[in-house]
């Protein structure tokens, strides 16, 4: 009997979904905004425009300097012939510093004497300006490995723990799935629960020979018939971006989790809040934070203590470390994965129970 | 007369409707805010990620000259001298995101000119992390290498910087400035776009019909009110970031300039959603399209980052949303203290705002004569 009610009331919903297509449809981009926007994000960080003047492009130093520069890990060069088309650039917002290598730099390093390279920066930020300033240490000292590598005194050997290098948009692909099922599932779950305090439904329902725990079991599961088609779009723009996860048990499995705790408590902020309209900004509100907080860029015992304290009480954290560990194959967490799938279970069981106390809490003061 | 007491009593009217609602503030100010805080919780850890240095050279003075450059560098996060036991242990769980190892015999190598190597251990779960740690370590044998531990330094090449700022801005400041422009754009879209659509759900449209009030006189009180409460949340943000002495105000006419390019940012905000809550007439459409919108103008006008970072189809597609402008005139006012491209901005945003408008009025204005 209460099955069959939450089947109904589930197919009630999602029907109801169709016939507001434009809201359903607003919920369903929604990740994929979010994929879409930390794309651009991604994109933009990855390098710093430059443009680099190199006078003496012929001689051998000059042409040796220009590749250094080009192998710091750092710019995106702009080729220009004059300083003041670098200014230019740097005026239009095509580029944030103009490196220049005079006329007489290649003969000043062949006869070890000081060769000037004029750097004009447009320190927009502290954070931006020293990515530039050390990138011009490694260009240099890159350069003099190459072509005069008996005058350094030591040498450096760098140990990645990993052969593979994953970009940074790769990485940062899979934690914005993390977040779009949270956003995701907060919007299908709250807008799910609010829309039948707001059209009176609700007054219905709770009069009806059903039992309640149907109606809060019909909300998950229309929920989770939303968030899954969701998550579905996203998986398709991961696989477009060439993210193919190496183990698609455990992607499966940890989309479904998180999809239940923010589906479920979805249901609980649209029981107490009763509007459609407050769901949508606090789904962005907990879910911009969290993003940033949980791992995003990297493990979060890189991050503040206070940042990576707040992020360990939720459950984004692990969702997007057992995520980056399906696709990319390691855990960036100092958490083991039995601790890490438990805590995950366990806020399901949590989101459930405050979905459950939410709803009856909300039905008796009605 | 009789519309300027009409504009001031619509104005009125859904200022205080505005400020009655705690959800509306809410819906307003909620992401923007905790935005902000994210920032300020997260900037210590932005310039670099923590690291391990091992000296296996103990007794050695270019060693220990080494370590301590190392030590102090401004690029790590933190800086700990561990044992190799302790820093394998700190890097394994990932305390530590990279080791440097100095090895044993280290100064006595170099006095004799054979060439020691530097073991530097990275963990390179992306190349974001990675390349800064790579850069590391270069920028901190450069310093060794020009303090003369290591007698004549080999390296010939200056770089000779010219800042185009007398100092550069916090990475607080910088992305602080963004979170004000998208606090003001968002309040401006969301408090215009829902005060239109309640005249609809309300069924308070029929009254104000009604009334003596011309239809533009409604709609241009319906965007000032949308301005005013745009102000009122983007100063306030303003001001608490000013007082946290994460932005400063150089001068009294920089300062005007600011509350200029914010109030005409408001405008085009108030104008966005003016048209939205005519177009759209229900609640839920209007907020959740407009906090989706907000977001998408933030991001394509270089949000946390700055125009010049983005692609170039970016860049030009970046041209034309007007919250890039004033990006740039309030990081040129409150973090440069420069009026430098502001005429250029500030015309541009006038523009918008007179666009904004020209579309959303007439929208507003058909959808009340149906």
């Amino acid at each position: 009997m209460g099955l069959r009610a939450a089947f109904h009331i589930m197919l009630n919903d999602l029907r109801l979904n169709i016939v507001s297509p434009f809201a359903t449809i607003l919920s369903l981009v929604v990740p994929i905004n979010f994929l879409f926007l930390f794309v651009l994000f991604a994109v933009g960080g990855a390098k710093v425009p430059v443009s680099v003047i190199a006078s003496g492009i012929g001689e051998a130093y000059t042409a040796g300097f220009l590749h250094a520069l080009q192998s710091a890990l750092t710019f995106h060069i702009h080729q220009v012939s004059t300083p003041s088309a670098g200014q230019r650039l740097i005026q239009a917002h095509r580029s944030v510093a103009t490196i220049q290598i005079p006329h007489g730099f290649s003969a000043a390093v062949a006869q070890a004497k000081t060769a000037s390279i004029p750097l004009t920066l447009n320190n927009l930020n502290h954070d931006f300006a020293d990515d530039v300033r050390r990138a011009m240490p490694l260009a240099i000292l890159n350069f003099y490995h190459s072509v005069f590598p008996s005058s350094l005194p030591f040498g450096w050997r760098e140990v990645d723990t990993y052969t593979h290098n994953v970009t940074f948009l790769g990485y940062l692909s899979v934690s914005i799935q993390t977040v779009a099922l949270l956003i995701g599932g907060l919007l299908f779950g709250g807008r799910g629960a609010a829309r039948d305090w707001e059209i009176g439904t609700m007054k219905e329902l709770m009069l009806a020979p059903i039992p309640p725990w149907s109606v809060v079991v019909g909300k998950l599961a229309a929920g989770m018939v939303n968030g899954i088609a969701s998550a579905v779009l996203v998986l398709v723009v991961l696989l477009l971006l060439g993210l193919r996860p190496l183990m698609w048990g455990q992607f499966i499995g940890v989309t479904l989790v998180t999809l239940f705790v923010f589906i479920s408590l979805g249901v609980a902020i649209g029981s107490i809040a009763k509007s459609q309209f407050i769901v949508t900004p606090f789904a962005f509100a907990l879910g911009l934070p969290l993003f940033f907080i949980s791992g995003a860029f990297g493990p979060i015992s890189w991050s503040t203590p206070a940042a990576a304290d707040i992020a360990r009480v939720f459950p984004v954290v692990y969702a997007n470390a057992a995520f980056q560990h399906a696709v990319h194959g390691y855990w960036p967490i100092d958490t083991s994965p039995v601790w890490l799938w438990m805590i995950l279970l366990a806020w399901a069981v949590l989101a459930l129970c405050v979905s459950w106390f939410s709803y009856r809490r909300a039905t008796m003061q009605h | 007369m009789e519309q300027i007491y009409s504009l001031w009593a619509i104005l009125k009217k859904d200022l205080a409707t505005w400020i009655r609602s705690p959800s509306t503030i809410a819906v307003t100010i909620l992401p923007a805010l905790i935005l902000m805080l994210v920032l300020i919780l997260q900037a210590a850890s932005v310039t670099g990620s923590p690291v391990a240095i091992v000296n296996q050279d103990t007794g050695g003075q270019a060693a220990a000259k080494l370590q301590s450059i190392a030590e102090n560098y401004n690029g790590f996060y933190r800086a700990e001298v561990l044992t190799k036991p302790q820093a394998e242990a700190a890097f394994q769980n990932l305390s530590v995101a990279g080791v440097l190892v100095i090895p044993k015999g280290f100064s006595s190598a170099i006095a004799a000119g054979r060439h020691p190597t530097i073991t530097w251990q990275v963990r390179n779960f992306n190349n974001d992390t990675a390349n800064d740690l790579r850069r590391a370590l270069p920028d901190i044998l450069y310093t060794f290498l020009h303090s003369g531990s290591v007698g004549t330094n080999p390296l010939h090449i200056q770089v000779q910087e010219h800042d185009m700022h007398a100092k550069d801005a916090s990475f607080v400041g910088f992305n602080m400035i963004a979170v004000v422009v998208m606090l003001v754009l968002q309040a401006g879209i969301v408090n215009a776009g829902l005060a239109a659509v309640r005249e609809w759900e309300t069924g308070s449209v029929k009254e104000l019909l009604m009334s003596p009030a011309r239809p533009l006189t409604m709609i241009l009180g319906k965007v000032a009110a949308g301005v005013v409460a745009s102000d009122i949340t983007g100063g306030v943000a303003l001001i608490v970031a000013i007082a946290a002495g994460i932005v400063q105000i150089p001068s009294v006419l920089l300062g005007v300039f600011a509350l200029v390019t914010i109030t005409l940012t408001a405008i085009v905000g108030s104008g966005i959603g003016v048209l939205l809550g005519s177009a759209l007439r229900a609640t839920e459409r209007v907020s959740g399209l407009s906090i989706s919108l907000s977001f998408y103008l933030f991001f394509l006008a270089g949000g946390i980052t700055d125009v010049a970072y983005l692609p170039g189809w970016l860049q030009a597609i970046s041209e034309y949303i007007p919250n890039t402008y004033s990006l740039d005139a309030l990081r040129q006012t409150l973090l440069y203290g420069s009026t430098g491209g502001l005429p250029l901005d500030l015309a541009v945003l006038a523009i918008a705002s007179v666009i904004a408008l020209t579309i959303g009025i007439p929208v507003m204005r058909r959808g009340l004569s149906h």
